[in-house]
């Protein structure tokens, strides 16, 4: 990704991250709420939203439980998702946790 | 090359859009098909990189839309789809895709896309030059084939054309026509003591003379040889005779020397006129005939004179 900054520009890493910690909670909170409210449609194309920015980051543990939930949701096999998504923000956590330790420090 | 990204994802649209600037193209971006859409009927695209599913109108739809749309430029359709979803890249292709790029984005394939992409453009905006080209060139002959070369008057073909068109008007809308036949007297001789060269500057000559008194609406054409047909419409026999004694003396006054001309120093046209009205079941060709028979009595009165 560092390969695309160009010079002069804003951090393009930064605003990916950016984009990502503020996109990342509502859509899970998204997948949460349909997981909770059995809605295997929804389900899905919230996970598969958040597949794609989880994989164009290098997310990919993440992408994997989304992708994971995306076919559970089709399938409206609702009957392990509660964990799948508990799975999923753990990952999240720990996705944020290693991003902001790496990039805190730098300037925008 | 101008590139529209149709992606709903934000990092993933924002990673595409800087993956393509880098390669050295424009981009335009979009959140969802309909705003695709939208900006895709604004610009020229090139490309289109459009992702599968998308709120409201998804990829599918606007790959059918772009391919129905009429455009100048053939814009290549990239889908962008799971690396594991064989079956939605091939519903993408039989959508009117031309190819598509597997997620996450891998730069050296949207590269290697891009490449191709360029390529298949570039033919079909050649393609389409082509065709311009040909369709002018048609043009063009179509054009030629109805002139006469040597007068740039109208030839027997487009007389033909439109002598039928004026048939018509004939029948439908009460149109009446004076039709003139025209003939340069002793022009075999002319040519045989001035050469043919001399001759056909005559031609020339007598062609344009016709041509600048023509009045709006009346059309010369070249008919044969040394013969030329006027089409006068909404003219009587004695108007027209009028119209044509005019052009008559014109020629004459043109004043070329013509010395073997028998009856006169110059050269000169005998004309015979005859009528189309409505409510008549003449034939053209009947019509013809009666203009070449009367062109004949003009001959034979003495030339240099109208005869109907």
């Amino acid at each position: 990704l560092r390969d695309l900054q160009e010079q002069g520009e804003p951090d393009l890493v930064h605003e990916l991250i950016a984009l990502f910690l503020d996109g990342t909670p509502p859509r899970l909170h998204a997948i949460r709420a349909a997981a909770d409210r059995r809605e295997g449609p929804t389900l899905a194309q919230q996970a598969h939203l958040l597949k794609g920015s989880c994989a164009g980051l290098g997310a990919r543990p993440m992408a994997e439980i989304c992708e994971e939930l995306e076919a559970l949701g089709r399938r409206e096999d609702l009957g392990q998702v509660g964990s799948a998504v508990d799975r999923l923000s753990a990952e999240y956590e720990h996705v944020r946790e290693v991003l902001c330790s790496d990039y805190a420090g730098t300037p925008a | 090359m101008k590139i529209l990204i149709a992606e709903d994802d934000a990092i993933s649209r924002l990673i595409l859009q800087k993956s393509i600037q880098k390669l050295g193209h424009e981009c335009l971006c979009a959140s969802d098909g309909a705003a695709a859409w939208e900006l895709y009927q604004q610009d020229a695209v090139d490309v289109v990189v459009s992702d599968w599913m998308m709120p409201g109108m998804d990829g599918i739809e606007l790959c059918k839309r772009v391919r129905e749309h009429l455009s100048e430029v053939y814009p290549y359709f990239l889908f962008l789809t799971a690396l594991s979803d064989k079956t939605h890249a091939l519903t993408g292709m039989l959508a009117g895709a031309d190819d598509y790029l597997t997620k996450p984005l891998d730069r050296d394939e949207l590269r290697m896309k891009l490449i191709a992409a360029e390529r298949v453009t570039a033919l079909h905006r050649q393609l389409t030059l082509h065709k311009a080209e040909l369709e002018r060139l048609k043009q063009d002959l179509f054009t030629q084939a109805r002139r006469d070369p040597l007068t740039s008057l109208g030839n027997r073909l487009q007389l033909g054309e439109d002598l039928d068109t004026l048939r018509a008007r004939v029948d439908r809308y009460g149109h009446s026509y004076s039709i003139a036949l025209c003939d340069i007297d002793f022009f075999k001789q002319y040519n045989d003591t001035y050469g043919h060269l001399a001759g056909d500057e005559v031609l020339r000559r007598v062609a344009k003379l016709l041509a600048d008194l023509e009045r709006a609406g009346d059309t010369v054409y070249r008919y044969g040889g040394e013969e030329f047909m006027l089409i006068l419409p909404e003219q009587s026999l004695a108007t027209a005779t009028l119209v044509m004694e005019r052009l008559r003396q014109a020629v004459e006054e043109l004043a070329i020397p013509h010395r073997t001309h028998g009856s006169s120093e110059v050269v000169t046209i005998s004309a015979g006129l005859a009528m189309l009205l409505p409510g008549e079941s003449k034939s053209i060709d009947t019509v013809l005939q009666e203009a070449d028979a009367a062109l004949y009595r003009a001959k034979e009165g003495g030339r240099n004179r109208v005869a109907v």
